[in-house]
């Protein structure tokens, strides 16, 4: 079968007839397993993270008909899912009564102990290091490092400028060696 | 490869894990939760349904009741003026023909009680000067 675009899925999904659904899962299928890791490496725990892809997606289906192509889907959608992971800390946050540098510090002495992270030495003391950084930072330094994307993409997902996300990229990058530099010597 | 090379692979594989099968579960909750979404069915089973049906039907019933109660009221209310309104029209015919004819009154004493009571006659009126 000749594989469709997401602008001819996404003219199918909100035809709203049979063949609807089938693309729409076309989507999951395309995006969906991307799109957990995304916001797993914002949230870090596989529960929070399941919540807040489920919420996303539901968004991204009852808001369908305002999508305008002024964008590329994926990056609209990685723009819900960015804002989802950073309302769900925020409200974590205020639940938590503490503030979301504690909320974060936290989660990275929580990492070793999380059934669902199994990262060796070296990636445990790289994920602990992301997770001392700014959020921006920390954003940045996940979808350029990890995730590759063009600074472009980035920039439409964050809505700010390529020049911004460069200086915070080269930022991220000396605090996270730093970090990591001064564990080494610690021990 | 060079050392680097692989220190570089290694820090950037994927540290995190998921359940298996994880991602075929997530597609099939999603599609559940948006494209294949069926109406949602109120139980009528339900204790909360069942008081709220009743305390609408009272409201009906109870609204519909004193809505007749009112109208029938004001249908009685018309009725008793029109007939007091008639009485009081003949009581006054009469006593213009018993005055006009001289004539003694057949109103019983009672009669004249009231008429002199509610102020439509008086005794002159009734019994004349003498």
């Amino acid at each position: 079968m000749e594989k469709k675009s997401d602008e001819q899925l996404i003219k199918l999904i909100r035809r709203k007839t049979r063949k609807s659904e089938l693309a729409f899962a076309g989507l999951l299928d395309r995006y969906n397993e991307r799109l957990y890791w995304h916001v797993r490496k914002i949230l870090i725990t596989h529960e929070d993270t399941n919540d807040v892809v489920q919420n996303t997606w539901v968004k991204v289906y009852q808001n369908l008909h305002a999508f305008r192509h002024d964008s590329k889907f994926y990056t609209w959608l990685y723009r819900i899912a960015t804002n989802e992971a950073l309302s769900f800390l925020q409200k974590q946050k205020r639940t938590e009564a503490d503030n979301l540098d504690e909320h974060l510090f936290n989660l990275s002495q929580s990492l070793e102990s999380d059934e669902w992270f199994d990262g060796d030495e070296i990636q445990t003391k790289l994920q602990k290091a992301i997770l001392k950084l700014p959020e921006k930072q920390r954003l940045v330094f996940n979808m350029k490092y990890f995730d590759e994307m063009k600074y472009q993409d980035i920039a439409d997902i964050l809505e700010t400028s390529v020049g911004a996300l460069k200086a915070s990229y080269h930022h991220a990058v000396k605090k996270i060696e730093e970090t990591i530099k001064a564990e080494i010597i610690e021990h | 490869m060079t050392n680097k090379k692989v220190h570089k692979t290694e820090l950037k594989a994927q540290p995190f894990r998921v359940p298996n099968q994880y991602f075929d579960e997530l597609k099939n909750d999603i599609l559940e939760k948006t494209v294949s979404k069926k109406p949602k069915v109120i139980a009528l089973n339900k204790v909360w349904f069942r008081a709220a049906a009743a305390v609408v039907l009272l409201i009906s019933v109870g609204g519909g009741w004193l809505y007749m109660y009112q109208q029938q009221t004001s249908e009685t209310e018309l009725l008793a003026a029109g007939v007091e309104a008639e009485l009081y029209s003949y009581d006054m015919q009469m006593l213009k023909y018993y005055s006009e004819e001289g004539q003694e009154s057949e109103l019983t004493n009672e009669d004249d009680a009231y008429l002199i009571q509610t102020g439509y006659a008086n005794e002159e009126v009734l019994y004349g000067n003498d």
